[in-house]
């Protein structure tokens, strides 16, 4: 029978938000070196996984519009 | 008041290291305490031992750093020890914080089910942020204390006399007043950068069973 399968296409990360992401992470400071799961990334590392949108370049740009999100309705002054 | 408490501390890379560094600020306030400590250190956190010494010595709180899914936690060279629909019942009557990604998810919620007294953990990613510079020395890291004081506040709360609820309470109020700092222009460039970060821990954070539960 076909299309029995269910084709899962990858969903691509909103071009807008991903290269919000991307100047943000340039504009950061080299000093720093981020742990998610079980690995650790430089700045350019981190640059890398997101323009390649893999697996842990989805989970920053994840974290980092979660957070400009949750700032711009107010979230720190809720929780605070 | 059952006055042993469990910690798991592997050291196998970064990130483990830097948990199983800032750990050693828990041991010593148990100690302190008059806690029996039992320190499954560096390759001792593997699950014979979890097993051998939980049984032998009846924890009231195992304190869990290492990597993790939502239905696994792991030790030393990221071998499972705790897993979901298999070893709930080593957490029975017992209060559990896993610092690790994802834990609370599914496996937490498992224990809980299943008697543990109350369950910490996260339910999506752990983020640490560490300074180049410091490395090799995590306990003056100054970007990440700013994650592990708070995390840390859990165990010492609880080690102290505080029920499930209060210890959760002032971890998320320590993490909201670092993420404050962190936005102010007292911080450095790197603190400031690892805000969205500690800004998702403090989100994903959760304490789930009885927030009455005490040591």
């Amino acid at each position: 029978m076909k299309n029995d399968k269910i084709q899962q296409k990858e969903v691509k990360i909103d071009g807008d938000l991903k290269n919000l992401v991307i100047e943000r992470i340039k504009a950061s400071s080299s000093d720093i070196k981020v742990s998610i799961g079980t690995s650790e990334y430089s700045k350019e590392e981190m640059l890398k996984n997101v323009e390649e949108e893999n697996e842990i370049g989805r989970e920053i740009v994840d974290i980092q519009i979660e957070y400009l999100r949750d700032m711009a309705d107010g979230a720190i002054y809720l929780s605070s | 008041m059952n006055k042993t408490i469990l910690v798991t501390r592997p050291d196998h890379d970064l990130i483990t290291s830097y948990f199983s560094h800032w750990s050693e600020i828990v041991i010593n306030v148990a100690s302190k305490k008059s806690f029996k400590v039992l320190d499954l250190f560096s390759d001792k956190a593997n699950k014979k031992n979890l097993i051998s010494y939980i049984q032998r010595n009846n924890p009231g709180l195992i304190f869990f750093n290492g990597h993790g899914s939502s239905s696994v936690m792991t030790g030393y060279d990221n071998e499972p020890i705790l897993e979901l629909n298999k070893d709930e019942l080593l957490t029975k009557n017992r209060i559990v914080y896993a610092r690790s990604c994802d834990v609370a998810l599914l496996l937490g919620e498992s224990c809980v089910k299943k008697k543990a007294k109350a369950f910490i953990g996260y339910i999506k990613k752990y983020a640490l942020v560490c300074s180049h510079d410091s490395l090799a020395f995590p306990l003056k890291d100054s970007i990440a204390r700013l994650f592990l004081e708070p995390s840390n506040l859990i165990p010492i709360s609880l080690l102290k006399g505080n029920t499930v609820g209060e210890a959760y309470r002032k971890s998320q109020e320590s993490m909201s007043r670092n993420f404050i700092f962190m936005l102010s222009t007292r911080a450095t460039g790197g603190q400031r950068d690892a805000a969205p970060y500690l800004w998702y821990n403090r989100k994903y954070q959760k304490a789930l069973g009885d927030s009455s539960a005490t040591l």
